[in-house]
């Protein structure tokens, strides 16, 4: 009884020692790892307890990386165009801090042209103030300056690094341009050494590193494509409603219902992503309840889930097209009312 | 004569008292006489020949990092002059591991394993909950305690030893 008594006890003190966390990339590089073992028996029918040693031993540094390019079709450029941003991931898939290199290479076989550096930089860190990139302004990215700003990533952590580049002139439609980036732990001896190399000492807190399957270093390859992706957009006053009584004609006056006919053209090839239409009414026209078409179909006045809408306050109809891939065209109508 | 009797039940209680109240270590030092623990932790390494062969070798627990099986050898040994019985071995498996299915041994002994360090039971009737809630068999991976119970005596200078395998998280 007594056996079980120091027993449970025992049990209960080693269990409280220590938190559970997870990590998708491990257990953090540093981390003790302890076990002792409790031990009960019988002499002569006299319960006793007896504890082993504490078998002890700290998790070493796993050194991996991986980089990914994330636009998810090749990203549409003109020629000439001026920098455009390749969009890629860089995450610490090891278990400790460490720090990358970053190098551009824009001279890929099998594309048709060579993606130059950005006259801005070549490469831009993400800043976290406003998603996508931003070459200027208050949200502007950061350029990379090897050996001055590296990216450092904890155990799991990811940062967003864009490839800018500047486009060549007098490229054809459909010509692809690729650019690589490869990323290299910075631990001295870790970026391409074989899986399982030893670093003695060089992990995060003085523990031993050791290089990973990625063999500490990561390569991704992002691309363009010449689209020539253009949007136009006319507009023409299509018919001429007088007001009731009134012979039909051309003359406009106060009662006459104006339909205004919107065509707006995607050409070349490409994705114009988030595209959205607004076209504020003339102050002299009202606009006329449940007059909108797309593409010939109806549309309700408020904001729901068919793509058009109009705002009274800012006396406008707005149509959301959102990523729409070229060649394409949409014919948008809808009638005021001269006041 | 009653007077002695009664003497010997105080003298009694108060052995019964005082052992209550003395500190785990104290409890140790003084029953550390019959069976020693040890408590191996080791890491399989793969080494080549000349011929290419490969060949295991066990070292000390080292430069290891998430994914390592780390093999758990627990020997103990009865140091004293009279037979041991009733031996039961407790490892709480360490914090950050998990347990490798199939990998527990222990000659002559039950073996039963816990998910919530309290109760301990056979595999077939261990459950744990998912996360909707529903009462699911356990796994390897639930465990948090394995128990040996060993069947029989352990004899006065003989030894023994079980043995699991965990995995770094």
């Amino acid at each position: 009884m007594l056996n079980k008594y120091i027993f449970t006890l025992l049990a209960m003190l080693i269990s409280v020692c220590g938190a559970v966390s997870a990590h998708a990339a491990g257990t953090p590089a540093g981390t003790v790892i302890s076990n002792q073992v409790m031990l009960g028996y019988s002499i002569e029918g006299i319960p006793q307890a007896t504890a082993s040693n504490t078998a002890t031993f700290t998790v070493a540094e796993i050194i991996n990386v991986s980089l990914v390019w994330q636009d998810a079709a090749p990203v549409a450029v003109n020629s000439p165009d001026t920098s455009r941003a390749l969009t890629l991931l860089l995450t610490n898939t090891g278990n400790g801090s460490e720090a990358y290199s970053l190098i551009r290479n824009n001279f890929i076989a099998g594309d048709q042209f060579d993606p130059a550096n950005a006259a801005i930089g070549a490469i831009f860190l993400e800043n976290g103030l406003a998603p996508d990139f931003q070459g200027s302004g208050p949200n502007a990215d950061t350029p990379y300056i090897p050996g001055t700003n590296d990216p450092t990533l904890a155990a799991d952590a990811s940062r967003v690094i864009y490839l800018v580049s500047d486009i060549p002139s007098n490229l054809a439609l459909g010509d692809a341009g690729q650019a690589s980036l490869n990323a290299a732990a910075l631990t001295a001896g870790a970026s391409g050494a074989a899986p399982g190399a030893t670093l003695a000492g060089l992990g995060t807190g003085g523990v031993d590193a050791l290089v990973g399957a990625s063999r500490a270093t990561a390569i991704a390859v992002g691309s363009y494509v010449v689209s020539g992706l253009v949007v136009t957009v006319s507009k023409l006053v299509s018919r001429i409603q007088a007001p009731p009584g009134v012979n039909p004609g051309d003359l406009i006056m106060p009662g006459s219902v104006l339909t205004y006919r919107i065509t707006l053209r995607a050409s070349g090839s490409g994705t114009a992503n988030n595209l959205a239409f607004n076209d504020p009414l003339p102050a002299e026209t009202n606009f006329v309840a449940g007059s909108i078409t797309v593409n010939g179909a109806a549309r309700s006045d408020v904001v729901d889930a068919d793509n058009a809408d109009f705002n009274a306050i800012a006396n406008t109809v707005n149509v959301i097209l959102g990523n729409i891939v070229a060649p394409v065209t949409y014919l948008i109508e809808f009638r005021g009312m001269v006041k | 004569m009653k007077e002695l009797q009664l003497f010997s039940l105080l003298s009694g209680l108060t052995l019964a008292v005082s052992l209550c109240f003395v500190p785990l270590s104290a409890v140790y030092a003084q029953q550390k006489g019959s069976i020693e623990v040890k408590n191996i932790a080791e890491v399989e390494v793969a080494s080549k020949d000349a011929k290419g062969k490969v060949t295991l070798k066990r070292e000390p627990a080292a430069r290891v990092v998430p994914g390592t099986e780390v093999i758990y050898t627990t020997i103990f040994k009865n140091i004293g002059i009279t037979a041991a019985s009733d031996i039961v071995i407790n490892n709480p498996l360490p914090e950050n591991t998990t347990l490798v299915a199939g990998s527990v041994f222990g000659a002559n002994s039950d073996i039963t394993y816990s998910v919530d360090g309290k109760t301990f039971a056979t595999p077939d009737k261990l459950k744990v909950k998912d996360k909707a809630g529903k009462e699911v068999p356990a796994t390897a991976a639930d465990y948090t305690q394995i128990r040996w119970s060993l069947k029989g005596e352990l004899a006065a200078g003989k030894t023994g030893e079980v043995v699991f395998r965990a995995v770094i998280k």
